[in-house]
C-alpha cells in the first residue's frame, strides 16, 4: 500500500506540474457550456424567420398578400419572364413565380437550404390560397364547411416530453463529459506508461523494491484520480450550464431535465465508473507503447470510440438491458436517463457490475504487458 | 558477494512475419564480485553487457543459470536484494518536473527510509556532492553534469551495498565523468561492491580491480587488468581485447 501511495503521488505531481497538460485537462470540459450556448444560438436563429423576396408577374389580391405576409414572403412584381430571370441572376429575388391563365409555375433552386424553405413556403401559399378559393365556392353553394371538412377527431399524446432533436442535443453534450474523461485518462496514461519507458525512468523504478503489481495499481489509480477530477469539472459544468439554459435559452426550456440531488449524485457515480473504465482502457492501450508518439496513436482509438454513443442514438435503435453492458455507450445512456428522469436501478447495477469486471480484465492485461521484457525494454 | 553462475539470456527475434529465431544475448556467463571490489564488465556495444546487468538488478529474468547476491536469489527475496543494490544507467533520464530534493525523497520512500533519516542523508549527500546550490531546482532546468550528480545521489540515498553502473559515463564530459569515477573509488574504500560496465577500455583499466571481457554474449577473459595484459602480451586492455577476439571486428 505504501508503494502504491508513493507511485500515485509521483504520477500526480508529474502531471500537475506540466502546465500544458494541466491546462488541457481542465479546459476541455469548458467545451460543454460552449456547446450549450452554441445550441442556444443556433436554435434562437431558427426561430427568427427570415423574409424572402420573391418575384412575380401577376397582381396579388388582399387575401394572397395576407397569406404571403404570414409566410414572410415579400413579393416584387415584374412584367416579363426575362426580367424575372435577370433579377434572379442578380440575386435581387430568391425565387420567382409566374401565372398564366390558371397555371402557377414556381422557379426555385431546391439544392440550397433557403431554396428548399422558399419552395415549401410558396407551395404552402398556393395551397392555402387554393383552400380559400374552395371554401368560397362551397360557401357560395351554401355548404356547411364544418360538416364538409370534419369527419373525425385526431389527438396526439407525447410519450416522451423530449423530442428527437432534444435527445440528440443532450446526447452530444453528455458525450463531451465522456470525451473530457477520455482526454484526461489518455494524457495521464501516456505520461505514466510511454513517457516513463521512453525516458528510461521505468527501468530505474523497476530496480526499486516495488512489486510490478503495486506499480501498475499506483499508475492506474493516479489515472483514475485525474480522470475523475476532469469528470467532476465536466459534470459541474454540464449541470450548471443546463440549469441556466433551461430557464434562459428557448430550446432548452422545452427539455424536461432533472436537476435534483439524486440526479447529481447518480451522475457523479456514473462519471466515477466511466473514469474507472476509461483509465483502465487508456492504460491498457498505452501499455505496449514504447514511445509517447506510439502511445498517442494507440489512444486515438479510445477518442474515436467516445463518438459511438452519439451515432447509436442517431440511428434510433431501441435500448435494451444489454446496451447497459456496453462500455462508453452505457455511461452516456445512463447519464441521459439520469438527466431525463428515466433511470432504472437495474441499469445502474448493470453499469456498476460490468465496469468492475472490465476494470479487472484491463488491469490483468496491463500486468501481463508489464511482465513482458519485450514490452518494457527497447 | 554477487555470484553469477552459468547465466544465459535468450530473446526471440522475428526474421519475417512467419519465422522467428532465437538470439542469445548472454551465453553461460559466470563470475563473482566481492565487497571492496570494482568489477568491470567490458565489451563493445551489443556484447550483452546491459542485458547482463539488467538481470543482476532483477528487472530481467535469466533464461537459465542463477544470480545470487549475498546468497539470496530474486525469486524468493526480490525486495531484500533490491534494498541492497543501486542501479545507474547512462541512458536514464530523471523526472524533469521534480526537484532534486523531491526525487531523493521519493526514492528514499520507495526504499522505506524513515523521514528523519531521509532528511539527514539528503543533507550529507548534498554537501558531499555539492548539490546544495541546485537541489531545489527542477531537474529539467539542470545541466547534464548536475543531473548526473543528482542521479548518483539517488543511488546513495538508501546506502546500498552493491552498485551496478551501466555505461554511467557514456556521453558525459570529462568533468561529469570524473565525478562518477571519483565516487566509485570512494565507495570502494567503504568496502562496497561495484559492477561497472563500459566500452571505454582505458577507463576500466584505471579503476577496475577485476575485468570481465564480454564479446557476443560470451566471456572471453576474466582477471585483473594486469594479468589480462600479461596473458595477451599487450600493453592495454584495448589491444588485449583485440588479441582475444583474434582480429574479429564485427560486434
Amino acid at each position: 500500500m505504501h508503494n502504491i501511495w508513493i507511485t500515485i503521488k509521483k504520477e500526480l505531481r508529474t502531471i500537475f506540474r506540466d502546465k500544458k497538460t494541466f491546462i488541457m485537462l481542465f479546459v476541455t470540459p469548458f467545451i460543454i457550456p460552449a456547446m450549450v450556448s452554441l445550441y442556444g444560438v443556433i436554435f434562437e436563429k431558427t426561430d427568427e424567420t427570415e423574409t424572402y423576396s420573391v418575384g412575380i408577374n401577376f397582381e396579388v389580391n388582399e387575401i394572397e398578400e395576407n397569406i404571403l405576409n404570414e409566410l414572410h414572403i415579400e413579393t416584387k412584381k415584374y412584367d416579363t419572364l426575362s426580367t424575372l430571370e435577370e433579377e434572379y441572376q442578380d440575386k435581387n429575388i430568391a425565387a420567382y413565380v409566374t401565372k398564366e391563365n390558371d397555371k402557377y409555375i414556381i422557379y426555385v433552386d431546391d439544392s440550397t437550404t433557403s431554396g428548399m424553405v422558399i419552395s415549401e413556403y410558396l407551395q404552402s401559399y398556393l395551397e392555402q390560397y387554393s383552400t380559400y378559393l374552395t371554401n368560397q365556392y362551397l360557401l357560395e353553394q351554401e355548404v356547411d364547411l364544418e360538416e364538409a371538412y370534419h369527419h373525425f377527431d385526431v389527438e396526439k399524446v407525447a410519450l416522451n416530453q423530449n423530442d428527437y432533436a432534444l435527445v440528440i442535443i443532450l446526447n452530444v453534450i453528455i458525450m463531451y463529459v465522456i470525451m473530457s474523461i477520455c482526454i484526461a485518462a489518455n494524457n495521464m496514461s501516456m505520461q505514466t506508461s510511454a513517457t516513463e519507458k521512453e525516458n528510461g525512468t521505468l527501468e530505474t523504478i523497476l530496480t526499486f523494491p516495488i512489486k510490478k503489481r503495486e506499480l501498475i495499481v499506483g499508475k492506474y489509480l493516479a489515472t483514475v484520480i485525474v480522470s475523475f477530477l476532469a469528470a467532476l469539472v465536466s459534470i459541474f459544468l454540464l449541470v450548471s450550464s443546463l440549469y441556466y439554459a433551461s430557464s434562459h435559452i428557448e430550446i432548452f426550456k422545452m427539455m424536461s431535465i432533472s436537476f435534483g440531488l439524486k440526479a447529481i449524485i447518480s451522475s457523479v457515480l456514473v462519471a466515477f465508473c466511466a473514469s474507472l473504465f476509461i483509465a483502465g482502457a487508456a492504460l491498457a492501450l498505452t501499455a505496449t507503447a514504447k514511445t509517447y508518439k506510439e502511445a498517442q496513436s494507440q489512444v486515438s482509438l479510445l477518442n474515436m470510440v467516445t463518438l459511438v454513443p452519439m451515432f447509436v442514438t442517431m440511428t434510433g435503435v431501441s435500448i435494451t438491458h444489454l446496451f447497459y453492458a456496453i462500455p462508453i455507450c452505457n455511461f452516456v445512456q445512463l447519464l441521459m436517463d439520469i438527466f431525463t428522469n428515466n433511470v432504472e436501478i437495474l441499469h445502474l447495477l448493470i453499469v456498476l457490475g460490468t465496469t468492475f469486471i472490465y476494470c479487472i480484465v484491463v488491469i490483468t492485461y496491463v500486468l501481463k504487458a508489464y511482465n513482458s521484457e519485450k514490452i518494457l525494454f527497447k | 558477494m554477487i555470484q553469477v553462475e552459468n547465466v544465459s539470456k535468450e530473446f526471440e527475434k522475428k526474421i519475417n512475419r512467419r519465422e522467428k529465431t532465437t538470439f542469445k544475448a548472454n551465453n553461460s556467463i559466470s563470475f563473482e564480485a566481492n565487497k571492496g571490489e570494482i568489477v568491470g564488465i567490458l565489451g563493445p556495444n551489443g556484447a550483452g553487457k546491459t542485458t547482463l546487468l539488467r538481470m543482476i538488478v532483477g528487472i530481467m529474468t535469466p533464461t537459465s543459470g542463477t544470480i545470487t547476491i549475498e546468497g539470496l536469489s530474486y525469486k524468493n527475496n526480490m525486495e531484500e536484494i533490491k534494498k541492497k543494490t543501486a542501479f545507474l544507467s547512462g541512458n536514464t533520464k530523471l523526472y524533469k518536473d521534480l526537484s532534486g530534493y523531491e526525487l531523493l525523497k521519493m526514492c528514499a520512500s520507495y526504499y522505506g527510509v524513515s523521514k528523519e533519516e531521509t532528511e539527514s542523508r539528503i543533507e550529507s549527500i548534498a554537501t558531499e556532492f555539492d548539490l546544495l546550490s541546485f537541489l531545489h531546482q527542477k531537474i529539467g532546468d539542470l545541466s547534464t553534469g548536475q543531473m548526473q550528480r543528482i542521479n548518483i545521489a539517488r543511488c546513495l540515498i538508501h546506502n546500498p551495498e552493491y552498485y551496478i553502473f551501466d555505461e554511467a559515463t557514456s556521453g558525459l564530459d570529462i568533468i561529469s565523468s570524473k565525478v562518477i569515477l571519483d565516487f566509485i573509488k570512494e565507495e570502494k574504500k567503504k568496502k562496497k561492491c561495484i559492477l561497472y560496465s563500459t566500452h571505454y577500455m582505458e577507463e576500466a583499466e584505471n579503476i577496475c580491480d577485476k575485468v570481465v571481457l564480454v564479446h557476443k554474449g560470451k566471456i572471453i577473459k576474466t582477471g585483473t587488468p594486469s594479468s589480462i595484459m600479461k596473458d595477451t602480451k599487450t600493453n592495454n586492455l584495448r589491444d588485449a581485447f583485440f588479441a582475444l577476439i583474434g582480429g574479429e571486428v564485427d560486434a
